[in-house]
């Protein structure tokens, strides 16, 4: 590599090193080990998800009994459909609920609109 | 591991190698990690230091390298380059960093004092030292951290280009065009800074 006749004349290699022993050395803060332990966290993943509340724990028993109705209208309901009552069971049962309705005046409001109108109001 | 570090106390922790001390870090066993801490993090805080011309945040720089190695220790694939793994990534963030900051900002934060206690009471010294930091503060990011790596740190050439990640040719052009920036930049001053050695010497 080429030398620079005009730095080499300014500033030896010598000089230089001497030089930059005078430079700034820097202190160590104080307590920076400390703080850097600190600093350090468990290594497992934090969950940023918040979790929705648990629901209330049902108790094992009582869940067995409510089941239990359910279980014995649902034999019921096979031994009426093997036996071929159930269907006639059901159709006169709602046979009987549609004819609670005949006869009867369902008020709708809808006729009594005309008696409320801008015309007759006036 | 874990065990046998903690039964030998902190007396013996002086004695374990880096490696052991390591892999007991990797099992998050902070007195291992605390002895690596105690090991290189002089020699890190002060090339990050010299990286960023003294600013402020080289302790958090210096810290966040820590951090990296507590958080992966297996990022070190071999104990014995872990004080260089670790001036590389500290030195890599201190660049990354201070990249895109004004220069202003690194001059203002360049006004340390050297710690003596008679430095206010030595105004020639004082010049100079500042002369010469000023001088080092204009140096291209990548000369300063040859010259810390190899001038202040004293690693050798092969060393610093390792941390470098650059051929040891690479790196001897830095060091070479770095201290000719620097006797350019002191050339000025050249009497008085002479003067202020020989003043030194007597």
């Amino acid at each position: 590599m080429a030398r620079d006749p005009k730095t080499n004349a300014t500033l030896s290699d010598r000089d230089l090193d001497s030089l930059l022993a005078l430079a700034s050395k820097p202190e160590l803060p104080a307590g920076a080990a400390n703080k850097l332990l600190q600093r350090l966290g468990p290594k497992p993943m934090i969950a940023n998800v918040l979790p929705f509340p648990a629901p209330a724990k049902k108790s094992g028993r009582l869940s067995w009994l409510v089941g239990l109705p359910l279980a014995a209208s649902l034999a019921a309901g096979i031994w009426l459909g093997a036996m071929g009552q159930g269907t006639d069971y059901v159709f006169s049962m709602t046979d009987e609920l549609a004819s609670l309705g005949d006869g009867l005046s369902v008020s709708t409001g809808i006729d009594d609109a005309e008696d409320l109108t801008e015309e007759e109001v006036s | 591991m874990s065990a046998a570090i903690a039964a030998m106390g902190l007396q013996g922790l002086h004695q374990i190698s880096d490696a052991d001390l390591l892999l007991a870090a990797s099992h998050q066993d902070q007195s291992a990690f605390a002895q690596l801490v105690e090991r290189y993090y002089g020699i890190v805080h002060r090339v990050v230091w010299r990286t960023t011309n003294g600013h402020a945040d080289a302790e958090d720089i210096a810290q966040e390298a820590f951090l990296r190695l507590w958080k992966n220790p297996g990022q070190v694939r071999e104990a014995k380059a872990l004080k260089g793994w670790l001036m590389r990534v500290a030195s890599n963030l201190a660049m990354d960093r201070f990249r895109n900051k004004p220069l202003a900002e690194l001059d203002a934060a360049a006004e340390v004092s050297d710690g003596r206690p008679n430095a206010e009471q030595n105004l020639a010294r004082n010049w100079a030292t500042k002369r010469v930091d000023a001088a080092i503060a204009e140096l291209a990011e990548r000369q300063r951290l040859a010259l810390s790596l190899v001038h202040f740190e004293q690693l050798s050439n092969i060393e610093a280009a390792d941390i470098m990640e650059i051929s040891v040719d690479a790196l001897e052009s830095l060091l070479s065009r770095a201290r000719r920036a620097l006797k350019q930049h002191l050339a000025a001053d050249k009497n008085l800074l002479l003067a202020t050695l020989n003043h030194e010497d007597t």
